[in-house]
């Protein structure tokens, strides 16, 4: 049961990537804000970014989950992923708490889960499934 | 190469560090007053533009770690880093011939460091097989 949430949460947080991705049609008009300069002119490819780093991190969750017994180096690594990640969700609601979609909240459910179990992993490396 | 590759990890990191933290330079404020939905965001997603960069040399370098016993390690990495790539060719494409100063400053050494990523990363792979 656990190992099973343990993947869910990893294959979440990658497949949430997707979506948010797509989400960029959806909220914004321009694919290039005209008239402006420097960082203010590149707004949607900052939001497609933030879907590759949920890529990045749902991909080495999902690299723990398989090699983490192996290649040991990875699960530090992912857990200091992973904090960053939950952070950041969480600095995100509540900097715009009336855009806290089911969504994002299913996200930072899958963080806080992935979190636990890398902690979980970097704890009890012989429980870590191979 | 060893050296060369962990160098462009190094660089990765650290330019990632720096992205993240440009963001309270170049975001001022970081919400913009009024704003709603993915309008009020812009700061937080150019922030997770360094948290990716961050991971990306993270996978780099557990790519020199581990990448020879575990190949599919190597090639998550190589992946990692050509997503990251084209994302900086997007982003260059948006502000060619229209600030290329900024261009040059801020992403002259990111093209650098994913470039030497990418690299090491094919150099690797090939080394492998």
């Amino acid at each position: 049961m656990l190992q099973k949430l343990n993947s869910i949460s990893a294959w979440g947080i990658f497949l949430i990537g997707f979506i948010h991705i797509s989400g960029l049609f959806w909220f914004f008009v321009y694919l290039v804000e005209p008239g402006t300069a420097g960082v203010a002119r590149e707004p949607v490819l900052w939001w497609a970014v933030g879907g590759i780093t949920l890529w990045l991190g749902g991909g080495l969750n999902l690299l723990r989950l398989h090699y983490g017994q192996v290649a040991r180096g990875i699960v530090p690594i992912t857990l200091a992923a992973n904090v960053v990640m939950v952070v950041f969700e969480v600095w995100l609601e509540v900097n715009n708490p009336g855009f806290l979609t089911p969504l994002r909240m299913l996200l930072l459910v899958f963080q806080v889960l992935a979190t636990l179990f890398t902690i979980g992993a970097l704890r009890h490396p012989s429980h870590a499934p191979a | 190469m060893n050296k060369l590759d962990r160098l462009f990890v190094w660089m990765l990191l650290l330019l990632g560090i720096a992205h993240i933290l440009s963001t309270f330079y170049l975001f001022q404020p970081l919400a913009e007053p009024g704003s709603e939905a993915a309008k009020r965001e812009p700061a937080l997603w150019y922030f997770s533009g360094g948290v990716s960069l961050c991971m990306c040399a993270g996978l780099n370098s557990i790519r020199i770690r581990y990448g020879r016993a575990v190949t599919p390690l190597a090639w998550v990495s190589l992946l990692a880093t050509v997503i990251m790539l084209y994302h900086l060719f997007l982003v260059l494409t948006v502000q060619l011939l229209v600030d290329w100063k900024f261009l040059l400053l801020l992403r002259g050494p990111l093209v650098v460091a994913l470039g030497g990523a990418l690299w090491a990363n094919l150099r690797f792979v090939r080394g492998a097989r």
